[in-house]
């Protein structure tokens, strides 16, 4: 059989090149395929991995050895930020133009180990920064649902490479809901887990502090395979949780849940009204479900925001200073070493990192920290606890993943405060570490298209176990 | 909010030279985006200093984490790797401009 990769999920796959229904090989051939009809017009790629074919030999190999496992010969696609040893990888700016990573990062090296095919690096916008992978400087990607709207970002292209089927799965970076809001945007399941689950090795960093990898998917089940995968301490990320505290933090899940809704946050969201109707009903599907739907108070997660916009560019600009020319990609001659520096980040970055490089640089000089970077710190402390007072009463928190549909290509560029508002139901969790999944939630009609539309699931630190279950249960998935 | 000269010093502070076609828009942009955070400056609830809070991350010990300072790998395994990625090199080093004039 010819598998179908918009709709074949990762444990299906498996089964059908388990039962020699169609090989590595095939599943590969039938990515290439829909890259090679659809790309030229979606742009997910920024490169397709000239040996995809022979990694899916390997996979084959694999299979006749029985030494398969359930990721062996899925291909997936891996945001421009992830390193792969050998590989171009470039944030998806100019200012790494040539970069070939020298490394790679631990969950790369895992997913290596299981056997799966890297078929391409694909687009985000510059650095992570931004919602809408318009900020690449390789040109924006288009939503496949419909090519004059955005597929979100900054994993813009991994949730269109999946929603195309350019590849079963996809990894993404989240650090403000990179994965899950452009998850949302494409009809896709995006998952941002709990800061130091999975290794930041190997990721070009935006927010250290923020960052995780996450897997973009088709179905909850997928999500959950790709993060136990992934996860697990890393002595070359020391943010990492030990794996002993991971597992002590596991308990039962109770078969009904108690689900939060944090009104307040859900009403000052600037929500659509259909987004928002969407939401109630999948709030009251949840309820036909046996759960219960509580009102949650999180009374500083209004904070959540403003303190982001503080704290990343903060981070981000302290990051982004080893990009000088000096030890990796664009290097710019001047007149004297300073100008080195000046003209080959000056060129090399584009307009998004050069104003949150700039506004970094602000909010941690000295007379403005207090005022910025340090209310932002105690902002964060209090979002923490918000949650953790939260968890008392229920065990997951519910809102919409994005307060729109994707909008229109163009339509935010011009003003950088109303692209950063898109954010507003993502940021909470990295602020407070906490893991959070996005699923599919149906569709909104708009200019005569179905848009997909997306929930989130919000979980105590440690408890990705209570998102996969509701959001199995909530698609529909075996439980 | 911000003036012309306040971004020409953050730039020469970041060691990033900004397009003078940008100048305009990126002094707008900032003024709207410190207007926007500096919300934060209003909260009257965020005055006071405030604790970790021992539940939430600090659950998995927020310390300083040193690796052993042992088994060091072979001198120059790594050196041809990394300097393969720079842009200019010379001898086994990075080769830049000189420092001192």
């Amino acid at each position: 059989m010819i598998p179908d990769v918009t709709k074949l999920s990762i444990r299906q796959a498996h089964e059908h090149m388990k039962n020699g229904d169609f090989s590595a090989v095939d599943l590969c051939n039938a990515c290439l395929k829909n890259i090679a009809e659809k790309d030229p017009e979606i742009h997910a790629f920024l490169e397709v991995f000239t040996d995809a074919l022979e990694q899916a030999k390997q996979a084959d190999k694999l299979f006749k050895e029985k030494k398969a496992t359930l990721l062996t010969g899925i291909p997936i696609a891996v945001k421009d930020n992830i390193l792969i040893e050998g590989r171009r990888a470039g944030s998806a700016s100019k200012v790494l133009e040539g970069y070939v990573a020298s490394y790679s990062g631990q969950a790369i090296k895992k997913l290596q180990k299981a056997g799966v095919v890297f078929i391409g690096r694909v687009n985000m916008d510059e650095f992570a920064m931004g919602s809408s992978t318009e900020n690449s400087a390789y040109g924006p990607t288009k939503n496949p649902y419909d090519l004059t709207r955005v597929p979100g970002g900054s994993s813009g292209g991994s949730a269109a490479a999946v929603a195309m089927g350019g590849a079963i799965a996809a990894l993404g970076s989240d650090t403000a809901g990179s994965v899950r809001q452009p998850a949302g945007f494409c009809g896709v399941v995006g998952l941002k887990t709990t800061y130091g689950t999975i290794s930041r090795s190997g990721l070009i960093a935006l927010g250290s502090s923020l960052d995780q990898i996450g897997p973009i998917t088709r179905t909850v089940d997928d999500a959950e395979i790709l993060f136990e995968a992934m996860r697990g301490h890393d002595p070359l990320d020391s943010t990492t949780i030990p794996d002993k505290e991971y597992e002590k933090a596991q308990k039962v899940i109770p078969k009904h849940l108690t689900i939060g809704v944090p009104k307040s946050l859900i009403e000052s969201g600037g929500m659509d009204p259909d987004v928002k109707e969407n939401f109630d009903m999948a709030v009251k599907k949840l309820q036909e479900m046996g759960h219960k739907v509580v009102n949650v108070e999180l009374p500083h997660v209004k904070y959540a925001l403003p303190a982001y916009y503080i704290m990343l560019p903060g981070e981000a600009s302290s990051n982004l200073a080893r990009f000088d020319g000096m030890k990796y990609g664009l290097y710019v001659s001047g007149d004297k070493l300073l100008d080195d520096y000046l003209r080959s980040r000056g060129q090399g970055f584009g307009p998004e990192p050069r104003r949150r490089i700039l506004l970094g640089t602000y909010v941690l000089s000295s007379g403005y920290y207090d005022a910025f970077y340090n209310k932002s710190q105690q902002a964060r402390k209090l979002i923490a606890k918000d949650f953790t007072d939260a968890w008392e009463t229920v065990d997951a928190i519910i809102t919409p993943t994005s307060p729109t549909p994707a909008f229109k290509l163009g339509e935010k560029t011009s003003d950088p405060v109303s692209m950063y508002l898109a954010d507003v139901f993502t940021v909470p969790s990295n602020i407070a570490n906490i893991p959070t999944i996005a699923v599919p939630s149906g569709t909104v009609l708009r200019e005569g298209k179905e848009l997909p539309v997306g929930i989130q699931f919000f979980s105590p630190l440690c408890r990705e176990d209570v998102l996969f279950r509701v959001g199995r249960e909530f698609g529909g998935e075996k439980v | 909010m911000i003036e012309r000269k306040d971004v020409e010093k953050l730039a020469a502070l970041a060691r990033i030279t900004v397009p003078e076609a940008e100048m305009a828009k990126l002094q707008k942009d900032m003024g709207a985006i410190l207007e926007y955070v500096s919300q934060i400056n209003e909260a009257n609830d965020l005055a006071t200093d405030i604790q970790d809070d021992p539940s939430s991350v600090a659950r998995f010990g927020v310390k300083n984490v040193l690796r052993e300072d042992a088994e060091p790998h072979e001198s120059g395994k790594y050196t041809d790797v990394l300097l393969k990625a720079a842009p200019k090199s010379q001898d086994g080093y990075i080769k830049v401009k000189k420092i001192l004039s």
